[in-house]
């Protein structure tokens, strides 16, 4: 089948995109929801779980609002709060926080160290993470690698999905060095799941499937500034079969989502 | 979007490296690969002939050539640091191995990319009228210089038809415009989204070749760039094949 058919047959569930205006960038991003889905159905992609600009480069707590009163109605945008720890009062506790995340229906959180300048260290985040796994919210990993030679603290996600093991751990942007570090930790934990904008390691997404199974890999695009495509092209003309492309272009992010446990 | 145009990827190796594991990557491994992607014919440079040992490069990718002739094309590799052999070198290269055009990576190489000790690979480029990919050719100017040095000389600038982010002025770009033989080649692992066709815009599609830096990076992934945009079908196939082959068509 052409890649063209295979493309029109996949439902892609775009992971990791970034929602509001960002001047800094440069280039076009998606000012509201209506943008951004008009981008999706142009190039194929069926939903999304967004995170908000404000969030993510200014404020968390009123990015995260803005983007949860935006897509209050919208069925195929997922709102994924930038999350901080509890300890300034700039967030809630842990208690409150997984209430405000069940109130709104929220099944997915983001943590951004480097563009916080914010470790994660256990002692900083142990507690959020530890009520985080407790309902089994999916959290993501984002540590804004711009490229690929540029070095992220591998150790401190060692440490979380360790610490951690009922928590589902998505790292995100990981590029073509990333076999060497996430292969032996793919080995020792399964909570931990590689979002594939950046995967870029040729025969890459063969390779980990072939190791260990399609359900450690997640579609995303890291829209707007990447393009969507390669992505897409990197899955669709791999060798692994159509369950397990359908599995990482979307079956995979739906299933962790439905496994959120609200008390 | 064309997915049934056989495409020539002009930017490839071959081996391991060092940076990063890289699975399957012998040359029947590559045949497969291709296979599976639509990928017609690839130009290929060994990894060892970037930094460690050129004369094992060449070597290994002459038998590469011999095993899949109709599928390989292979890029001669010297040793900057060792000018007396650069000639013996692609002279072997070009008349006993066949071999299709000359890669050079300044940076891996350890030696400056307007060097003097590159002169006799232009000097010789020119008389064969033969392409030189180069990994970065330093700076614009040098480029600039070069093209109108040495006018049979095709330069492909390796990476930036790829890497521009579509909104900073990029000098090598502006030479590729400038210059009838200067041409950029897209392998580049950054893609920003709407940028190519802006690319395609400002260039001109037949200053841009197809390569994918295969095996540093995924053949499927790298593809996205070109087939999924919005470019015209015909400069689509100038770009992912016929200006790679007019650019080797003296051989």
């Amino acid at each position: 089948m052409d890649i063209m058919s295979k493309k029109s047959l996949t439902t892609f569930i775009d992971c990791n995109c970034m929602l509001g205006n960002c001047d800094f960038i440069g280039m076009d991003s998606f000012p509201d929801a209506g943008s951004l889905l008009h981008e999706m159905d142009d190039c194929g992609i069926n939903e999304a779980i967004v995170y908000s600009s404000l969030a993510a480069y200014c404020s968390p707590s009123e990015g995260n609002q803005i983007l949860i009163d935006e897509l209050k109605d919208c069925k195929r945008l997922y709102p994924c709060p930038v999350i901080l720890p509890h300890h300034t009062g700039e967030f809630p506790l842990p208690d409150d926080y997984t209430s405000f995340l069940k109130a709104n229906d929220i099944k997915i959180v983001k943590i951004m160290p480097n563009a916080f300048k914010l470790p994660l260290h256990l002692w900083i985040w142990g507690e959020i993470l530890g009520r985080l796994q407790e309902i089994r919210m999916p959290v993501m990993l984002d540590f804004s690698m711009g490229h690929w030679s540029e070095s992220i603290d591998w150790e401190s996600i060692y440490r979380v999905v360790h610490e951690f093991g009922d928590l589902p751990v998505i790292i995100t942007g990981m590029g073509m060095a990333a076999d060497r570090f996430v292969y032996p930790l793919f080995e020792k934990f399964k909570n931990l799941y590689m979002e594939t904008s950046y995967y870029q390691v040729h025969d890459g997404i063969d390779g980990i499937v072939s190791k260990f199974g399609s359900s450690r890999l997640i579609f995303g695009t890291g829209m707007p500034v990447r393009s969507p495509y390669p992505p897409m092209t990197a899955l669709l003309t791999s060798s692994v079969g159509t369950d397990e492309i359908a599995a990482i272009a979307g079956g995979n992010i739906r299933n962790l989502m439905e496994g959120v446990r609200f008390e | 979007m064309n997915s049934l145009i056989k495409i020539i990827d002009a930017h490839g190796h071959l081996g391991g490296w060092r940076f990063f594991s890289i699975p399957h990557h012998d040359i029947d491994d590559l045949i497969i690969c291709m296979d599976r992607t639509g990928v017609e014919k690839v130009c290929l440079s060994p990894f060892a002939g970037l930094n460690v040992d050129c004369r094992y490069s060449n070597d290994l990718i002459a038998q590469a050539i011999g095993k899949y002739e109709d599928r390989v094309l292979g890029y001669a590799c010297v040793c900057p640091h060792k000018k007396h052999e650069i000639i013996p070198e692609l002279e072997r290269c070009f008349d006993k191995l066949h071999l299709n055009a000359i890669k050079l990576h300044p940076s891996e190489s350890r030696y400056p990319a307007d060097g003097t000790n590159y002169t006799p690979v232009y000097e010789f480029a020119q008389e064969r009228k033969i392409a030189i990919l180069n990994h970065s050719w330093g700076t614009p100017d040098h480029l600039r210089r070069l093209a109108d040095k040495y006018p049979d000389v095709k330069f492909i600038q390796a990476h930036t038809a790829g890497g521009w982010d579509g909104l900073s002025q990029d000098g090598f770009i502006d030479a590729a415009r400038e210059f009838g033989n200067v041409y950029m080649d897209t392998a580049s692992s950054a893609i920003y989204r709407g940028t190519f066709e802006k690319l395609v815009d400002y260039l001109g599609e037949d200053k841009i070749v197809y390569g994918s830096d295969y095996t540093c990076m995924d053949m499927g992934y790298q593809m996205g760039r070109v087939i999924f945009s919005k470019i015209r079908p015909e400069a689509m196939e100038k770009i992912l094949r016929n200006n790679f082959l007019s650019i080797l068509k003296h051989l």
